[in-house]
């Protein structure tokens, strides 16, 4: 199987067929850094940054982006010292690096980081899923925290104590739970998904 | 549509080619299926494996771009074949979205972040052309958006120039409907079809929106298509709908005509950035370039020619039937159907086709009517004051055989006008009023059309008999009669196909 070039610190990926690959960030404060930078951060950026630039952490009403040891400004003000994300808003590490937040529940226990410019993830990869307990896929955006066109019927990938699941309601009225197994897809009728352990 | 994705042939930590191991399917269409794989190396490429029925011609198209090297362009790395015997094409792998997911979530780009991706789209498909490449295929999702830059992929459909300047494969309507130039239809390609296309994704990212779509969901996909590619033949872009600055860019970049289009996409970045800054800097319209106008006139040329040769055999039918003979008659016959002929294909078959606002046009037919007219009458004996010797210009039209039997009720009685004006009265009446533009567009479907000829002759006969001053009847009326044949045989029209082959053909067969 192909490998990263990375250290051995552990990082969880999923891989949606017909959408693409996500960084998970369940671990909090999340740390921004440079890639090069060993222990790897949870966010390994390749730019000319700080080894923890800044950190994205879980607040009592929503995430909180919190300066580390670089320059970081947000829509375009400078960070004081730790700013509660609002949907839309854009990140920017040192003069090169852009990173947008998107929230579409404003204050709920999800949200993406999206890179836009200046930086790459050490995988091919451009979107993290920041989440506490679940993150739900729905074919709509107003469905789910984050959307994939098509989809049957939204689903939740939900943090388990032995791991990662999709759950989605059953026709009639529970759930129902697809464990995943890292690097074994799962196949569920519309959605093949595969979680991914690196390092 | 997931449903269908989540069906790739492979899936996470398999390795269909040695060396690569695939992460995700990334995307499926006709052509196959994509995938995102990592080397040993740990290098992301993407993976295509190609499936449809025509991969050879996509094997073809993608040998022609295999060395083809820009900053704007999705670079293939390689083609190869699998140990199952599969062909894939190997090629850089673009971390962003496509040009047609940002519009989907965005709607309209800002003007300046539209044509300075517009000027990055020209720049690699004007670097093509210059290697004698055409895409074919340009559209917003094959664009693709990476730090900021924007790169073409998907070469599945890149064709060879020949040195005339048209694709060495000419396949009928290939690329997507909503793209197209209506020219593909016949499967003429050239450079103006990338042009035309990029136009479309111009307009796109202007409006938010592609100009021509078919959107009734009781539509089967190839009545879909097939409405669209009507959209394109027939209709024109709402260019309202863009910022006004571009409506002249635009409108040229769409023309139905392509020799009425920008010549080369390098032209077409400029005066785009020039209309960008502002209406004062907009630069007059060039003219085609000299190839573009020798095959267009080369072709107008052959229309003509053609009409001449059916109006000559028709003028000697004519003269069979009606005198025996009379070579000057037929002489004269023949001149007036063909200067008549000509008359109308000219301006038919140059003027930009349209259903509606065709004013002018007829206006500029009927000055053309009045010129016949004269032409007609100096061809039956009037002679202008001055010409051989005549002083006054006093005639009177001869009575000839066929005008009894043409109108045996008689028709109305002459006015006090002079008989002079009579044939170019009825010429400017007749060129002015029917729709000859429809006779000639080499869109329609059939070469000749009995209804559109019988409506001609019925109108002709009508007027004839109501026209209030005396004329050359019997050569009005045939002069017509014949004009109209004459015109619709010599001018080509679009190849007419039954509905089942129609289908056959937009469905990829």
């Amino acid at each position: 199987m192909g490998r990263y070039n990375t250290a051995m610190a552990k990082q969880h990926l999923l891989w949606i067929d017909g959408v693409g690959g996500f960084l998970l960030g369940m671990e909090f404060p999340l740390a921004l850094g440079n890639a090069q930078a060993q222990p790897l951060p949870d966010v390994p950026l390749q730019a000319c940054l700080g080894r923890r630039h800044a950190s994205i952490d879980v607040g009592a009403e929503g995430f909180v982006l919190v300066r580390g040891e670089g320059q970081v400004s947000v829509s375009g003000k400078p960070l004081g010292q730790s700013l509660l994300l609002a949907d839309r808003a854009r990140i920017q590490l040192d003069e090169y690096c852009d990173l947008e937040f998107r929230q579409s529940v404003p204050g709920s226990g999800a949200g993406r980081l999206e890179i836009l410019r200046g930086a790459r993830l050490l995988y091919p990869i451009r979107t993290a899923l920041l989440f506490t307990e679940g993150f739900t896929f729905a074919p709509a955006p107003r469905d789910g925290d984050g959307v994939i066109p098509g989809l049957r019927q939204s689903v939740t990938l939900f943090r388990t104590r032995q791991g990662l699941e999709l759950r989605r309601k059953s026709p009639t009225g529970g759930v129902t739970k697809h464990p995943l197994e890292p690097g074994k897809p799962a196949f569920l009728p519309d959605l093949c998904v595969t979680w991914e352990v690196v390092g | 549509m997931l449903s269908e994705t989540a069906h790739f042939r492979h899936h996470f930590g398999d390795e269909p080619l040695p060396g690569y191991t695939v992460k995700v399917g990334l995307g499926k269409g006709a052509f196959g299926e994509v995938y995102l794989a990592v080397n040993r190396g740990g290098k992301a490429v993407a993976l295509k494996l190609l499936t449809c029925a025509f991969a050879e011609d996509e094997i073809a198209a993608t040998r022609q771009c295999i060395n083809f090297k820009n900053e704007h362009f999705v670079e293939i790395f390689d083609l190869v074949k699998g140990p199952d015997g599969s062909t894939w094409v190997l090629m850089e792998y673009v971390l962003g979205d496509t040009l047609a997911g940002i519009l989907q979530s965005e709607g309209r780009l800002e003007k300046t972040l539209a044509v300075a991706w517009f000027r990055q789209l020209a720049e690699v498909l004007h670097a093509l052309h210059l290697r004698n490449i055409l895409h074919r295929d340009v559209k917003s999702s094959n664009v693709f958006l990476e730090e900021g830059k924007i790169k073409l992929g998907d070469v599945g459909l890149c064709t060879p120039l020949e040195p005339a300047g048209k694709a060495s494969d000419a396949s009928q309507g290939i690329g997507t409907a909503e793209y197209g130039a209506p020219e593909v239809d016949e499967g003429v390609y050239s450079p103006r079809t990338d042009v035309y296309a990029a136009g479309i994704l111009l307009y796109e990212m202007l409006v938010g929106d592609v100009p021509f779509r078919a959107d009734d969901p009781d539509l089967f996909a190839w009545e879909r298509k097939e409405s669209i590619r009507r959209q394109h033949h027939d209709d024109y872009p709402d260019l309202t709908k863009a910022p006004r600055e571009f409506a002249t860019v635009l409108g040229k970049a769409l023309a139905k005509n392509p020799a009425h289009r920008y010549p080369d996409m390098k032209t077409f970045a400029q005066e785009v950035e020039l209309a960008a800054r502002g209406p004062a800097t907009v630069a007059p319209q060039r003219a085609p370039t000299p190839k573009v106008q020798a095959a267009w006139v080369g072709d107008l040329a052959s229309v003509l020619v053609g009409a001449g040769g059916a109006s000559f055999v028709l003028a000697l039918l004519a003269s069979a039937l009606l005198f025996q003979g009379d070579w000057s008659s037929v002489l004269a016959w023949w001149l007036l159907t063909l200067a008549t002929s000509w008359a109308i294909i000219i301006p038919g078959r140059t003027w930009e086709y349209s259903e509606r606002g065709n004013g002018r046009r007829r206006l500029v037919l009927a000055g053309q009517g009045v010129v016949l007219g004269l032409l007609a009458a100096w061809l039956q004996g009037y002679r202008f004051p001055g010409m051989d010797g005549a002083e006054t210009a006093a005639w009177a039209p001869a009575a000839k055989s066929w005008e009894s039997a043409l109108f045996p009720l008689g028709t109305l009685p002459a006015l006090p006008i002079a008989p002079l004006w009579g044939l170019p009265l009825y010429f400017a009446a007749m060129l002015g009023l029917l729709r000859w533009w429809v006779d000639v567009h080499e869109r329609r479907p059939v070469r000749f059309s009995l209804m559109s000829w019988l409506a001609t002759v019925l109108v002709a006969y009508a007027f004839l008999a109501l026209l209030p001053v005396a004329a050359d009847r019997e050569l009005a009326f045939f002069t017509l009669a014949m004009t109209s044949f004459a015109v619709q045989v010599a001018s080509p029209c679009r190849e007419v196909v039954t509905p089942i082959v129609r289908r056959l053909r937009l469905e990829g067969y």
